[in-house]
């Protein structure tokens, strides 16, 4: 056996993986652009979760109206883009200060009747103290149902999620995010009267 | 040449070995420094040659398993590794030493974990029950905001009034229910809120505070102090029979003359009167005021 022959077969071996690696660059890229695009329209998986409970402990259809969804690089990417843009302070400090959000707003079709609103808080209590989050807020009057979730642990300045669900009886929001306060804070902290304005509130 | 990974002790094949035993001695080199060869105690057992070694702890099933863990952990035994290629043998007392240790040491994290979830509450915290919102439409607020959200909250107000924050850090739990009664729940809503009453009384809890209305309104206010100075709870009880019932339990270390210099610094009245009330009740072991 001539040991010269085996080199070109090597040669060739190299030559087709870069081929296929060409190939399947773009592929990914496009792939990878899909998911991108495609998780915009999803919620995070502990809203996802969330309304998937809520909507199955109450016993009624849903008709999904918008579900947005922003990432990190989303978030990024609009905070580049708007860097040099001129920006209500305000509007600055909250773009600054969110890093990821979500928002998903759901109806009931006309004529259902109204769902068993004490059923999907404990649905909603029991699933997310599961994944590691607490009820903070838990508010039914009326029609209304508001919850408020944050994680048990890991709660800071820099680095806060949260997790509001409203129904108001017609129309479920839910809103996912996660963010760093501190602009948004300094922001509200230099505004002069705040003291003030909060005193009075307190007063009342 | 051995690699060199901060981190770790250097362990140098020792030769012989003691006298009687199977297993060779490993004795730290005399000079690593910052430098030094790197080597976890567990890749010496599973590069140890299982032949003619009457020590079968670490045959089998555990070197298999150890040498698994390596590998998935990224620790290998061969030339490229950086390791030595040597197999090194530990020493009885360092098989004994990690034997027992880490097992032991996991048991005692474990039982740590235990523990602090099965840790009493503070003193102050009052267990009022899973209450759950009535069917029929009623009114239900439940808010609790516990020592992660509140040092969030003293990280805020500290950054503009850092006697505020202080107050507020010393604060361990907020806890609101408020239910709304309706003619299912109403019944069994007032008699487990008297039950509350009952057991703070019994519980050693000083009522300080009742107010009782024409209209059926019933308030009460019990304390609960610590060392006399501070208080370690509050605990509030409000029944309006036609209504709602709202239970209230403040949990901290509470100091009535920071809550009264609040008030008095912010100029809030009712804060000013609160921190009075406080002060009034803290101290001593009153009498029920009725």
């Amino acid at each position: 056996m001539n040991p010269s022959s085996r080199p070109p077969v090597t040669r060739r071996s190299v030559r087709r993986l870069w081929l296929w690696g060409l190939l399947a660059a773009p592929l990914l890229l496009l792939v990878l652009l899909a998911a991108g695009v495609a998780s915009c329209f999803r919620l995070g998986s502990d809203a996802r979760t969330l309304r998937n409970e809520l909507i199955k402990s109450s016993g009624v259809e849903w008709r999904q109206q918008i579900a947005l969804n922003a990432g990190r690089l989303t978030l990024g990417a609009v905070r580049a883009g708007l860097s040099c843009a001129r920006l209500d302070p305000g509007a600055r400090a909250a773009l600054q200060s969110i890093r990821t959000a979500g928002v998903g707003v759901y109806q009931l079709p006309s004529g259902t009747p109204p769902p068993d609103r004490a059923a999907m808080l404990a649905a909603a209590d029991s699933t997310m103290t599961a994944r590691g989050w607490e009820r903070v807020v838990g508010v039914m009057d009326g029609q209304d149902l508001v919850t408020v979730y944050l994680p048990e642990k890991n709660v800071s300045v820099h680095r806060l999620k949260c997790c509001v669900m409203v129904f108001d009886g017609e129309e479920m929001v839910l809103v996912s995010a996660q963010g760093n306060l501190e602009p948004l804070l300094k922001y509200a902290l230099d505004q002069p009267g705040l003291g003030a304005q909060a005193r009075r509130l307190a007063q009342r | 040449m051995e690699m060199a990974m901060p981190g770790f002790r250097v362990l140098e094949w020792s030769a012989g070995g003691r006298a009687g035993s199977p297993l060779p001695a490993v004795r730290p080199a005399a000079n690593n420094g910052a430098h030094g060869v790197t080597r976890p105690a567990f890749t010496n057992w599973i590069s140890r040659e299982p032949d003619g070694d009457k020590d079968s702890a670490f045959h089998g099933g555990v070197g298999t398993f150890l040498k698994l863990f390596a590998w998935l952990a990224g620790i290998s035994d061969d030339g490229n590794s950086g390791f030595p290629n040597k197999p090194i043998k530990p020493t009885t007392d360092e098989l004994m030493k990690t034997m027992i240790c880490y097992p032991l040491a996991i048991a005692v994290l474990a039982a740590g974990v235990s523990l602090n979830v099965l840790a009493d509450p503070p003193p102050g915290q009052v267990d009022f029950g899973k209450f759950t919102p009535s069917g029929g439409g009623g009114e239900f607020v439940e808010i609790q905001i516990k020592s992660n959200l509140l040092s969030l909250a003293a990280q805020v107000v500290g950054k503009q009034d850092p006697d505020a924050a202080k107050i507020v850090r010393s604060v361990q739990l907020i806890h609101v229910n408020v239910i709304g009664l309706t003619d299912t729940n109403r019944a069994d809503v007032l008699k487990r809120v008297r039950q509350i009453r009952h057991d703070l009384d019994a519980q050693g809890w000083e009522h300080n505070v009742v107010v009782q209305e024409k209209d059926g309104q019933d308030i009460g206010v019990y304390t609960k102090t610590r060392g006399g100075e501070a208080l370690a709870g509050l605990a509030i009880t409000v029944i309006e029979p036609k209504d709602e019932v709202v239970l209230i339990n403040i949990v901290g270390d509470i100091r009535p003359e920071q809550v009264a210099a609040l008030g008095e610094k912010l100029d809030i009245k009712p804060l000013k009167e609160v921190g009075a009330a406080l002060k009034d009740a803290a101290p001593k072991d009153a009498a029920p005021k009725k």
